[in-house]
Protein backbone atom coordinates (compact mmCIF):
# COMPACT_ATOMS: atom_id res chain seq x y z
CA UNK A 1 0.00 0.00 0.00
CA UNK A 2 1.44 3.38 -0.95
CA UNK A 3 2.06 5.71 1.97
CA UNK A 4 2.32 8.65 -0.42
CA UNK A 5 0.52 9.05 -3.71
CA UNK A 6 0.11 12.11 -5.88
CA UNK A 7 -2.19 12.66 -8.84
CA UNK A 8 -1.50 15.37 -11.40
CA UNK A 9 0.23 17.50 -8.75
CA UNK A 10 0.79 21.09 -9.83
CA UNK A 11 2.20 24.19 -8.22
CA UNK A 12 1.74 27.33 -10.21
CA UNK A 13 2.85 30.76 -9.06
CA UNK A 14 1.09 33.96 -10.24
CA UNK A 15 -1.56 31.92 -11.97
CA UNK A 16 -3.30 33.81 -14.77
CA UNK A 17 -0.78 36.62 -14.69
CA UNK A 18 1.91 37.56 -17.20
CA UNK A 19 4.61 36.14 -14.95
CA UNK A 20 2.86 32.78 -14.38
CA UNK A 21 5.33 30.08 -13.46
CA UNK A 22 4.81 26.34 -13.01
CA UNK A 23 7.16 24.89 -10.40
CA UNK A 24 5.55 21.44 -10.39
CA UNK A 25 3.86 20.20 -13.54
CA UNK A 26 1.43 17.35 -13.13
CA UNK A 27 3.50 14.94 -11.04
CA UNK A 28 2.09 11.44 -10.48
CA UNK A 29 3.97 9.55 -7.83
CA UNK A 30 3.46 6.52 -5.66
CA UNK A 31 5.73 5.64 -2.74
CA UNK A 32 5.26 2.42 -0.82
CA UNK A 33 5.77 1.93 2.87
CA UNK A 34 9.42 1.26 3.76
CA UNK A 35 10.85 2.60 0.51
CA UNK A 36 14.05 4.64 0.33
CA UNK A 37 13.64 7.22 -2.40
CA UNK A 38 16.04 9.86 -3.60
CA UNK A 39 14.61 12.82 -5.47
CA UNK A 40 17.31 14.40 -7.56
CA UNK A 41 17.65 17.07 -10.15
CA UNK A 42 19.37 20.37 -10.82
CA UNK A 43 18.99 23.32 -8.53
CA UNK A 44 15.57 25.01 -8.89
CA UNK A 45 13.96 22.03 -10.65
CA UNK A 46 11.23 21.74 -8.02
CA UNK A 47 12.47 18.84 -5.87
CA UNK A 48 12.26 20.74 -2.56
CA UNK A 49 8.90 22.15 -3.63
CA UNK A 50 7.65 18.60 -4.20
CA UNK A 51 8.80 17.65 -0.69
CA UNK A 52 7.04 20.69 0.80
CA UNK A 53 3.81 19.76 -0.99
CA UNK A 54 3.98 16.13 0.14
CA UNK A 55 4.70 17.19 3.71
CA UNK A 56 1.68 19.57 3.71
CA UNK A 57 3.89 22.54 4.60
CA UNK A 58 2.85 24.02 1.25
CA UNK A 59 -0.36 23.53 -0.75
CA UNK A 60 -0.61 22.51 -4.40
CA UNK A 61 -2.43 24.65 -6.94
CA UNK A 62 -4.00 21.56 -8.47
CA UNK A 63 -3.91 17.81 -8.13
CA UNK A 64 -4.27 15.48 -5.20
CA UNK A 65 -1.98 14.11 -2.51
CA UNK A 66 -2.83 10.99 -0.58
CA UNK A 67 -1.01 10.26 2.67
CA UNK A 68 -1.76 6.72 3.87
CA UNK A 69 -4.61 6.83 1.32
CA UNK A 70 -6.16 9.95 2.87
CA UNK A 71 -6.59 12.88 0.51
CA UNK A 72 -5.06 15.90 2.23
CA UNK A 73 -6.66 18.79 0.31
CA UNK A 74 -9.85 18.15 2.26
CA UNK A 75 -8.02 18.30 5.58
CA UNK A 76 -8.15 21.31 7.87
CA UNK A 77 -4.98 23.15 8.88
CA UNK A 78 -5.11 21.39 12.26
CA UNK A 79 -5.39 17.96 10.63
CA UNK A 80 -2.41 18.76 8.41
CA UNK A 81 -0.44 19.88 11.48
CA UNK A 82 -1.34 16.59 13.15
CA UNK A 83 -0.02 14.73 10.09
CA UNK A 84 3.25 16.66 10.32
CA UNK A 85 3.55 15.80 14.00
CA UNK A 86 2.60 12.13 13.79
CA UNK A 87 3.32 10.79 10.32
CA UNK A 88 6.30 12.83 9.16
CA UNK A 89 9.75 13.50 10.53
CA UNK A 90 11.64 16.39 8.98
CA UNK A 91 15.35 16.84 8.33
CA UNK A 92 16.26 20.11 6.65
CA UNK A 93 19.43 21.34 4.96
CA UNK A 94 19.47 24.39 7.29
CA UNK A 95 18.82 22.07 10.29
CA UNK A 96 15.93 24.34 11.39
CA UNK A 97 16.53 23.89 15.09
CA UNK A 98 15.38 26.46 17.62
CA UNK A 99 18.55 28.20 18.73
CA UNK A 100 17.20 29.48 22.03
CA UNK A 101 16.45 25.94 23.23
CA UNK A 102 18.84 23.22 24.32
CA UNK A 103 19.39 20.01 22.34
CA UNK A 104 17.09 18.20 24.78
CA UNK A 105 14.34 20.80 24.43
CA UNK A 106 14.59 20.78 20.64
CA UNK A 107 14.23 17.01 20.46
CA UNK A 108 11.42 17.00 23.01
CA UNK A 109 9.46 19.75 21.20
CA UNK A 110 7.39 17.57 18.79
CA UNK A 111 6.38 15.41 21.77
CA UNK A 112 5.46 18.48 23.83
CA UNK A 113 3.33 19.60 20.88
CA UNK A 114 1.67 16.17 21.09
CA UNK A 115 0.79 17.04 24.70
CA UNK A 116 3.19 14.53 26.19
CA UNK A 117 4.23 15.74 29.62
CA UNK A 118 7.63 17.38 30.00
CA UNK A 119 9.21 14.53 31.97
CA UNK A 120 8.13 11.77 29.54
CA UNK A 121 9.05 13.88 26.50
CA UNK A 122 12.51 14.58 27.86
CA UNK A 123 13.03 10.96 28.81
CA UNK A 124 12.40 9.85 25.23
CA UNK A 125 14.41 12.79 23.93
CA UNK A 126 17.42 11.60 25.98
CA UNK A 127 17.05 8.13 24.46
CA UNK A 128 16.94 9.54 20.92
CA UNK A 129 19.91 11.83 21.59
CA UNK A 130 21.86 8.75 22.70
CA UNK A 131 20.75 6.94 19.55
CA UNK A 132 22.26 9.62 17.32
CA UNK A 133 25.49 9.58 19.32
CA UNK A 134 25.15 12.86 21.22
CA UNK A 135 24.95 11.53 24.77
CA UNK A 136 26.18 14.05 27.31
CA UNK A 137 25.28 17.02 25.13
CA UNK A 138 21.60 17.19 26.09
CA UNK A 139 21.89 20.54 27.81
CA UNK A 140 24.13 22.16 25.22
CA UNK A 141 22.78 25.04 23.23
CA UNK A 142 22.49 24.65 19.46
CA UNK A 143 25.18 27.28 18.94
CA UNK A 144 27.63 25.11 20.91
CA UNK A 145 27.64 22.15 18.51
CA UNK A 146 28.93 21.48 14.98
CA UNK A 147 26.85 21.27 11.79
CA UNK A 148 27.06 17.47 11.75
CA UNK A 149 25.87 17.35 15.35
CA UNK A 150 23.05 19.78 14.54
CA UNK A 151 21.84 17.45 11.81
CA UNK A 152 21.95 14.53 14.27
CA UNK A 153 19.77 16.61 16.62
CA UNK A 154 17.40 17.25 13.72
CA UNK A 155 17.23 13.50 13.05
CA UNK A 156 16.55 12.80 16.73
CA UNK A 157 13.79 15.42 16.65
CA UNK A 158 12.37 13.87 13.45
CA UNK A 159 12.10 10.53 15.25
CA UNK A 160 10.39 11.98 18.33
CA UNK A 161 6.85 10.88 17.55
CA UNK A 162 7.74 7.58 15.82
CA UNK A 163 7.06 8.83 12.27
CA UNK A 164 6.15 6.56 9.36
CA UNK A 165 7.97 8.77 6.87
CA UNK A 166 11.14 10.82 7.10
CA UNK A 167 11.48 13.68 4.65
CA UNK A 168 15.04 14.90 4.33
CA UNK A 169 15.73 17.98 2.20
CA UNK A 170 19.44 18.11 1.28
CA UNK A 171 20.37 16.69 4.72
CA UNK A 172 24.08 16.77 3.95
CA UNK A 173 24.10 20.02 1.98
CA UNK A 174 25.69 22.02 4.79
CA UNK A 175 28.01 19.31 6.10
CA UNK A 176 31.57 18.20 5.44
CA UNK A 177 31.87 14.88 3.59
CA UNK A 178 32.66 12.84 6.73
CA UNK A 179 29.64 14.16 8.63
CA UNK A 180 27.55 13.76 5.47
CA UNK A 181 28.40 10.07 5.25
CA UNK A 182 27.55 9.55 8.93
CA UNK A 183 24.17 11.26 8.51
CA UNK A 184 23.31 9.13 5.48
CA UNK A 185 24.30 6.02 7.45
CA UNK A 186 21.94 6.99 10.26
CA UNK A 187 19.11 7.67 7.79
CA UNK A 188 19.82 4.38 6.01
CA UNK A 189 19.59 2.51 9.31
CA UNK A 190 16.25 4.19 10.03
CA UNK A 191 14.95 3.05 6.64
CA UNK A 192 16.12 -0.50 7.39
CA UNK A 193 14.05 -0.36 10.58
CA UNK A 194 10.96 0.19 8.41
CA UNK A 195 10.64 3.95 8.13
CA UNK A 196 9.91 5.27 4.63
CA UNK A 197 12.73 7.61 3.67
CA UNK A 198 12.57 10.32 1.05
CA UNK A 199 15.74 12.30 0.48
CA UNK A 200 15.97 15.31 -1.76
CA UNK A 201 19.54 15.69 -2.99
CA UNK A 202 21.55 16.88 -5.93
CA UNK A 203 24.46 14.68 -4.82
CA UNK A 204 24.50 11.56 -7.02
CA UNK A 205 26.61 9.59 -4.51
CA UNK A 206 23.87 10.01 -1.92
CA UNK A 207 21.12 9.37 -4.47
CA UNK A 208 22.81 6.09 -5.41
CA UNK A 209 22.41 4.80 -1.85
CA UNK A 210 18.61 4.91 -2.35
CA UNK A 211 16.64 1.99 -3.71
CA UNK A 212 14.72 4.23 -6.12
CA UNK A 213 15.79 7.48 -7.72
CA UNK A 214 13.29 9.98 -9.03
CA UNK A 215 14.82 12.53 -11.36
CA UNK A 216 13.06 15.86 -11.76
CA UNK A 217 13.67 18.50 -14.37
CA UNK A 218 11.72 21.72 -14.75
CA UNK A 219 9.00 20.50 -12.40
CA UNK A 220 8.43 17.18 -14.13
CA UNK A 221 9.55 13.63 -13.38
CA UNK A 222 11.92 12.62 -16.15
CA UNK A 223 13.03 9.32 -14.69
CA UNK A 224 11.86 6.95 -11.94
CA UNK B 1 4.52 25.00 27.73
CA UNK B 2 4.99 27.55 30.50
CA UNK B 3 8.67 26.56 30.89
CA UNK B 4 9.35 27.44 27.25
CA UNK B 5 7.36 30.71 27.62
CA UNK B 6 9.48 31.69 30.62
CA UNK B 7 12.66 30.81 28.78
CA UNK B 8 11.58 32.95 25.83
CA UNK B 9 11.05 35.93 28.12
CA UNK B 10 14.68 35.72 29.21
CA UNK B 11 15.83 36.04 25.60
CA UNK B 12 15.26 39.79 25.59
CA UNK B 13 15.80 40.71 29.19
CA UNK B 14 16.10 44.48 28.76
CA UNK B 15 13.12 44.83 26.46
CA UNK B 16 10.90 42.67 28.62
CA UNK B 17 12.12 44.34 31.83
CA UNK B 18 11.17 47.74 30.40
CA UNK B 19 7.74 46.42 29.42
CA UNK B 20 7.29 45.02 32.93
CA UNK B 21 8.31 48.41 34.35
CA UNK B 22 5.71 50.13 32.15
CA UNK B 23 2.97 47.82 33.42
CA UNK B 24 4.21 48.16 37.01
CA UNK B 25 4.14 51.97 36.93
CA UNK B 26 0.63 51.90 35.43
CA UNK B 27 -0.58 49.50 38.13
CA UNK B 28 1.10 51.48 40.94
CA UNK B 29 -0.41 54.74 39.67
CA UNK B 30 -3.85 53.25 39.33
CA UNK B 31 -3.79 51.60 42.76
CA UNK B 32 -2.53 54.78 44.45
CA UNK B 33 -5.37 56.80 42.95
CA UNK B 34 -7.97 54.14 43.73
CA UNK B 35 -6.66 54.00 47.31
CA UNK B 36 -7.14 57.79 47.62
CA UNK B 37 -10.67 57.43 46.25
CA UNK B 38 -11.44 54.54 48.62
CA UNK B 39 -9.89 56.50 51.52
CA UNK B 40 -12.10 59.48 50.70
CA UNK B 41 -15.19 57.29 50.67
CA UNK B 42 -14.28 55.84 54.07
CA UNK B 43 -13.66 59.35 55.40
CA UNK B 44 -17.02 60.55 54.04
CA UNK B 45 -18.79 57.61 55.57
CA UNK B 46 -17.08 58.18 58.95
CA UNK B 47 -17.59 61.94 58.71
CA UNK B 48 -21.24 61.57 57.64
CA UNK B 49 -22.01 59.29 60.58
CA UNK B 50 -20.32 61.69 62.99
CA UNK B 51 -22.08 64.77 61.65
CA UNK B 52 -25.64 63.45 61.97
CA UNK B 53 -27.66 66.01 63.97
CA UNK B 54 -25.06 68.77 63.47
CA UNK B 55 -25.61 71.90 61.41
CA UNK B 56 -22.50 73.63 60.03
CA UNK B 57 -22.94 77.39 59.94
CA UNK B 58 -20.72 79.48 57.64
CA UNK B 59 -20.86 82.93 56.09
CA UNK B 60 -23.13 83.02 53.01
CA UNK B 61 -21.50 81.55 49.91
CA UNK B 62 -18.69 79.81 51.85
CA UNK B 63 -18.00 76.09 52.06
CA UNK B 64 -16.55 74.03 54.91
CA UNK B 65 -13.77 72.83 52.60
CA UNK B 66 -12.51 76.31 51.78
CA UNK B 67 -13.07 77.94 55.14
CA UNK B 68 -10.15 79.21 57.10
CA UNK B 69 -9.50 82.17 59.39
CA UNK B 70 -12.03 84.46 61.06
CA UNK B 71 -15.17 85.21 59.11
CA UNK B 72 -18.16 84.89 61.47
CA UNK B 73 -19.02 87.18 64.37
CA UNK B 74 -19.01 85.60 67.83
CA UNK B 75 -22.50 87.11 68.33
CA UNK B 76 -23.94 84.38 66.14
CA UNK B 77 -23.09 81.86 68.86
CA UNK B 78 -25.53 83.46 71.28
CA UNK B 79 -28.12 83.99 68.52
CA UNK B 80 -28.07 80.30 67.67
CA UNK B 81 -28.29 79.10 71.23
CA UNK B 82 -31.71 80.77 71.35
CA UNK B 83 -33.11 78.81 68.39
CA UNK B 84 -35.78 76.31 69.25
CA UNK B 85 -34.52 72.74 69.06
CA UNK B 86 -30.81 73.63 69.42
CA UNK B 87 -29.05 71.54 72.06
CA UNK B 88 -25.69 73.34 72.13
CA UNK B 89 -23.41 75.42 69.90
CA UNK B 90 -19.68 74.88 69.25
CA UNK B 91 -17.68 77.82 67.92
CA UNK B 92 -14.69 76.85 65.84
CA UNK B 93 -11.72 78.81 64.62
CA UNK B 94 -9.31 77.18 62.17
CA UNK B 95 -6.30 78.21 60.15
CA UNK B 96 -4.47 76.44 57.37
CA UNK B 97 -0.88 75.91 58.42
CA UNK B 98 1.96 77.13 56.17
CA UNK B 99 2.67 73.55 55.00
CA UNK B 100 -0.77 73.83 53.26
CA UNK B 101 -1.72 70.27 54.18
CA UNK B 102 -2.84 70.52 57.83
CA UNK B 103 -5.28 72.62 59.80
CA UNK B 104 -4.89 74.03 63.30
CA UNK B 105 -8.42 73.68 64.69
CA UNK B 106 -9.29 75.98 67.60
CA UNK B 107 -11.98 74.21 69.63
CA UNK B 108 -13.77 75.05 72.88
CA UNK B 109 -11.99 73.20 75.68
CA UNK B 110 -15.26 71.79 77.06
CA UNK B 111 -16.53 70.52 73.68
CA UNK B 112 -13.50 68.84 72.12
CA UNK B 113 -15.25 65.47 71.94
CA UNK B 114 -18.34 66.91 70.28
CA UNK B 115 -16.39 69.12 67.90
CA UNK B 116 -16.38 66.71 65.01
CA UNK B 117 -19.39 64.83 66.26
CA UNK B 118 -17.50 61.63 66.89
CA UNK B 119 -16.08 59.92 69.89
CA UNK B 120 -12.49 61.08 69.86
CA UNK B 121 -10.11 58.53 71.26
CA UNK B 122 -6.73 59.47 72.65
CA UNK B 123 -3.91 57.02 71.98
CA UNK B 124 -1.10 58.83 73.77
CA UNK B 125 -1.16 61.52 76.50
CA UNK B 126 -4.42 63.22 77.43
CA UNK B 127 -7.36 65.17 76.01
CA UNK B 128 -7.58 68.98 76.12
CA UNK B 129 -9.74 69.83 79.14
CA UNK B 130 -11.25 72.91 80.75
CA UNK B 131 -8.00 73.69 82.58
CA UNK B 132 -6.28 74.25 79.22
CA UNK B 133 -8.50 77.22 78.23
CA UNK B 134 -5.69 79.75 77.70
CA UNK B 135 -2.81 77.26 77.44
CA UNK B 136 -0.77 76.72 74.31
CA UNK B 137 -1.36 72.99 74.14
CA UNK B 138 -2.29 70.74 71.20
CA UNK B 139 -3.62 67.34 70.33
CA UNK B 140 -2.39 65.91 67.05
CA UNK B 141 -3.97 63.45 64.61
CA UNK B 142 -2.27 60.14 63.86
CA UNK B 143 -1.56 61.00 60.20
CA UNK B 144 -0.09 64.38 61.21
CA UNK B 145 2.03 62.63 63.83
CA UNK B 146 3.41 60.12 61.30
CA UNK B 147 3.90 62.61 58.50
CA UNK B 148 5.58 65.27 60.67
CA UNK B 149 7.29 62.77 62.95
CA UNK B 150 5.82 64.57 65.97
CA UNK B 151 4.78 62.95 69.23
CA UNK B 152 3.39 63.73 72.65
CA UNK B 153 5.77 66.04 74.50
CA UNK B 154 7.08 67.73 71.32
CA UNK B 155 6.46 71.37 70.41
CA UNK B 156 4.55 72.57 67.35
CA UNK B 157 5.04 76.05 65.98
CA UNK B 158 1.81 77.86 65.04
CA UNK B 159 2.11 81.45 63.80
CA UNK B 160 5.48 81.76 65.51
CA UNK B 161 4.29 80.44 68.89
CA UNK B 162 5.13 77.06 70.39
CA UNK B 163 2.29 74.72 71.36
CA UNK B 164 3.05 71.65 73.45
CA UNK B 165 1.64 68.36 72.18
CA UNK B 166 -0.24 66.83 75.12
CA UNK B 167 -1.99 64.05 73.29
CA UNK B 168 -2.23 62.03 70.09
CA UNK B 169 -5.46 60.75 68.52
CA UNK B 170 -6.03 57.13 67.72
CA UNK B 171 -5.87 56.16 64.05
CA UNK B 172 -9.17 56.38 62.20
CA UNK B 173 -10.34 59.71 63.62
CA UNK B 174 -11.42 62.11 60.87
CA UNK B 175 -9.11 64.80 62.22
CA UNK B 176 -6.17 62.50 61.68
CA UNK B 177 -4.26 65.00 59.55
CA UNK B 178 -4.79 68.01 61.80
CA UNK B 179 -3.96 69.69 65.12
CA UNK B 180 -6.54 70.60 67.78
CA UNK B 181 -5.79 73.50 70.11
CA UNK B 182 -7.88 75.56 72.57
CA UNK B 183 -9.85 78.16 70.56
CA UNK B 184 -8.96 81.04 72.86
CA UNK B 185 -5.22 80.38 72.54
CA UNK B 186 -5.42 80.20 68.75
CA UNK B 187 -7.55 83.33 68.45
CA UNK B 188 -5.17 85.18 70.77
CA UNK B 189 -2.13 84.53 68.60
CA UNK B 190 -4.20 85.21 65.45
CA UNK B 191 -5.34 88.49 67.01
CA UNK B 192 -9.00 87.92 66.19
CA UNK B 193 -12.21 87.10 68.01
CA UNK B 194 -14.02 85.99 64.87
CA UNK B 195 -14.93 82.39 64.08
CA UNK B 196 -14.45 80.18 61.04
CA UNK B 197 -17.45 77.90 61.48
CA UNK B 198 -20.13 77.37 64.10
CA UNK B 199 -21.36 73.83 64.69
CA UNK B 200 -24.91 73.57 66.00
CA UNK B 201 -26.05 70.33 67.67
CA UNK B 202 -29.82 69.83 67.50
CA UNK B 203 -31.71 67.93 70.19
CA UNK B 204 -33.95 66.10 67.70
CA UNK B 205 -32.07 64.64 64.74
CA UNK B 206 -35.29 64.41 62.71
CA UNK B 207 -35.59 68.20 62.80
CA UNK B 208 -32.03 68.94 61.54
CA UNK B 209 -33.11 70.09 58.06
CA UNK B 210 -35.91 72.23 59.42
CA UNK B 211 -33.68 74.01 61.98
CA UNK B 212 -30.96 74.52 59.34
CA UNK B 213 -33.49 76.25 57.08
CA UNK B 214 -34.65 78.36 60.01
CA UNK B 215 -31.07 79.51 60.85
CA UNK B 216 -30.38 80.20 57.18
CA UNK B 217 -33.42 82.40 56.63
CA UNK B 218 -33.23 84.21 59.97
CA UNK B 219 -29.50 84.98 60.16
CA UNK B 220 -28.59 85.12 56.46
CA UNK B 221 -25.81 82.52 56.72
CA UNK B 222 -25.05 79.14 55.12
CA UNK B 223 -26.37 76.29 57.24
CA UNK B 224 -25.37 72.85 55.99
CA UNK B 225 -26.58 69.56 57.38
CA UNK B 226 -24.60 66.31 57.34
CA UNK B 227 -26.46 65.35 54.15
CA UNK B 228 -25.28 68.53 52.38
CA UNK B 229 -21.70 67.95 53.53
CA UNK B 230 -21.68 64.28 52.58
CA UNK B 231 -23.08 65.21 49.16
CA UNK B 232 -20.33 67.80 48.64
CA UNK B 233 -17.68 65.37 49.87
CA UNK B 234 -19.10 62.68 47.60
CA UNK B 235 -18.91 65.01 44.61
CA UNK B 236 -15.25 65.61 45.40
CA UNK B 237 -14.65 61.92 45.88
CA UNK B 238 -16.40 61.12 42.60
CA UNK B 239 -14.13 63.56 40.82
CA UNK B 240 -11.07 61.86 42.32
CA UNK B 241 -12.59 58.47 41.43
CA UNK B 242 -13.14 59.69 37.87
CA UNK B 243 -9.55 60.92 37.73
CA UNK B 244 -8.40 57.49 38.92
CA UNK B 245 -10.21 55.93 35.99
CA UNK B 246 -8.86 58.50 33.51
CA UNK B 247 -5.27 58.06 34.75
CA UNK B 248 -5.83 54.29 34.90
CA UNK B 249 -7.10 54.38 31.33
CA UNK B 250 -4.13 56.41 30.11
CA UNK B 251 -1.63 54.20 31.93
CA UNK B 252 -3.46 51.15 30.55
CA UNK B 253 -3.09 52.53 27.05
CA UNK B 254 0.62 53.32 27.52
CA UNK B 255 1.32 49.97 29.21
CA UNK B 256 -0.76 48.18 26.58
CA UNK B 257 1.09 49.84 23.71
CA UNK B 258 4.34 48.74 25.40
CA UNK B 259 3.12 45.15 25.60
CA UNK B 260 1.87 45.15 22.00
CA UNK B 261 5.15 46.66 20.79
CA UNK B 262 7.24 44.09 22.70
CA UNK B 263 5.11 41.23 21.43
CA UNK B 264 5.21 42.44 17.82
CA UNK B 265 9.01 42.67 18.03
CA UNK B 266 9.13 39.17 19.52
CA UNK B 267 6.96 37.83 16.70
CA UNK B 268 9.05 39.59 14.09
CA UNK B 269 12.34 38.29 15.51
CA UNK B 270 11.01 34.78 15.93
CA UNK B 271 9.40 34.46 12.52
CA UNK B 272 11.73 31.65 11.47
CA UNK B 273 11.22 29.84 14.78
CA UNK B 274 7.43 30.04 14.26
CA UNK B 275 7.94 28.54 10.79
CA UNK B 276 9.98 25.68 12.28
CA UNK B 277 7.34 25.05 14.94
CA UNK B 278 4.63 24.94 12.28
CA UNK B 279 6.70 22.67 10.05
CA UNK B 280 7.13 20.13 12.86
CA UNK B 281 3.42 20.17 13.59
CA UNK B 282 2.41 23.15 15.73
CA UNK B 283 -1.11 24.38 14.97
CA UNK B 284 -2.15 28.04 14.80
CA UNK B 285 -3.74 27.69 18.24
CA UNK B 286 -0.53 26.31 19.73
CA UNK B 287 1.45 29.31 18.42
CA UNK B 288 -1.28 31.72 19.59
CA UNK B 289 -1.30 30.12 23.03
CA UNK B 290 2.49 30.25 23.29
CA UNK B 291 2.64 34.00 22.63
CA UNK B 292 -0.38 34.72 24.84
CA UNK B 293 1.26 32.77 27.66
CA UNK B 294 4.39 34.89 27.32
CA UNK B 295 2.37 38.12 27.39
CA UNK B 296 0.33 36.99 30.37
CA UNK B 297 3.50 36.11 32.29
CA UNK B 298 4.84 39.60 31.42
CA UNK B 299 1.57 41.09 32.69
CA UNK B 300 1.63 39.01 35.85
CA UNK B 301 5.21 39.98 36.72
CA UNK B 302 4.38 43.62 35.88
CA UNK B 303 1.25 43.45 38.03
CA UNK B 304 3.05 41.97 41.02
CA UNK B 305 5.87 44.54 40.68
CA UNK B 306 3.25 47.29 40.44
CA UNK B 307 1.50 46.03 43.57
CA UNK B 308 4.83 46.02 45.45
CA UNK B 309 5.53 49.59 44.20
CA UNK B 310 2.05 50.69 45.23
CA UNK B 311 2.65 49.33 48.75
CA UNK B 312 5.37 51.99 49.07
CA UNK B 313 3.30 54.66 47.28
CA UNK B 314 0.21 54.04 49.39
CA UNK B 315 2.30 54.02 52.57
CA UNK B 316 3.66 57.49 51.71
CA UNK B 317 0.14 58.69 50.83
CA UNK B 318 -1.24 57.28 54.10
CA UNK B 319 1.17 59.52 56.01
CA UNK B 320 -0.50 62.55 54.44
CA UNK B 321 -4.07 61.48 53.80
CA UNK B 322 -6.25 59.74 56.41
CA UNK B 323 -7.97 56.42 55.61
CA UNK B 324 -5.67 55.65 52.66
CA UNK B 325 -4.50 52.06 52.99
CA UNK B 326 -3.50 49.03 50.92
CA UNK B 327 -6.35 46.55 50.83
CA UNK B 328 -6.94 43.07 49.43
CA UNK B 329 -9.36 44.70 47.04
CA UNK B 330 -6.55 46.83 45.58
CA UNK B 331 -4.28 43.79 45.14
CA UNK B 332 -7.10 42.09 43.26
CA UNK B 333 -7.67 45.19 41.08
CA UNK B 334 -3.92 45.38 40.33
CA UNK B 335 -3.69 41.75 39.25
CA UNK B 336 -6.89 41.90 37.21
CA UNK B 337 -5.75 45.13 35.54
CA UNK B 338 -2.32 43.82 34.57
CA UNK B 339 -3.57 40.44 33.38
CA UNK B 340 -6.43 42.00 31.41
CA UNK B 341 -4.09 44.54 29.90
CA UNK B 342 -1.48 42.01 28.80
CA UNK B 343 -4.11 39.65 27.40
CA UNK B 344 -6.01 42.30 25.43
CA UNK B 345 -2.93 43.97 23.99
CA UNK B 346 -1.19 40.72 23.04
CA UNK B 347 -4.12 39.10 21.24
CA UNK B 348 -3.33 40.78 17.94
CA UNK B 349 0.47 40.13 17.99
CA UNK B 350 -0.21 36.51 19.01
CA UNK B 351 -2.74 36.21 16.20
CA UNK B 352 -0.16 37.66 13.79
CA UNK B 353 2.30 34.99 14.99
CA UNK B 354 -0.27 32.23 14.50
CA UNK B 355 -0.91 33.41 10.94
CA UNK B 356 2.76 33.28 9.90
CA UNK B 357 3.16 31.23 6.72
CA UNK B 358 5.57 28.37 7.46
CA UNK B 359 7.06 28.33 3.95
CA UNK B 360 7.80 32.07 3.99
CA UNK B 361 9.06 31.92 7.59
CA UNK B 362 11.47 29.05 6.91
CA UNK B 363 13.16 31.17 4.26
CA UNK B 364 13.37 34.11 6.73
CA UNK B 365 16.81 34.85 8.09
Amino acid sequence: MPVIRTENLQKIFNKGKKNEFSAIKGINLSIDEGEFIAITGPSGCGKSMLLNLISTIDSPTEGKIYICEKEISKMSDNEKATLRRKIFGFVFQQFNLINSLTILENVAMPMRLENLNKRAAEERARYLINQVGLEGKENNKISEISGGQMQRVAIARALANNPKIILADEPTGNLDSKSGVQIIEILNDLNKSGITLIIVTHDLNIANTARRIIKIKDGEIVEG
Amino acid sequence: MIDIALKNLFRNKTRNALTILGIAIGVALLLSLVSISEGMNKMISSFGEGMVGIITVLPEGKSLFTSTGGQLSRNFVDDMKNFEGVDYVIPYYGILLPDMTSYAMGVPVDKVGEMVGEKIKIKDGRMIDEGDKDERVAIIGSTYSNYKNTNTGDKINILGKDFEVIGKLEEGNSGAGDIMVPIDALQEISKTDKLTVIFVRVSDVERTEEIAEDIKSTLGVEAETSKDLVRKFSDMSSQIGFMAYVVGGISALIGGIGIANTMFMNVSERRREIGIMKAIGATKNMILKQFLQEAIILGLIGGITGIILSFFGIYVLSLMIPFVAMTLNLIFIGLLFSLGLSTIFSVYPAYAAAKVDAIVALKYE
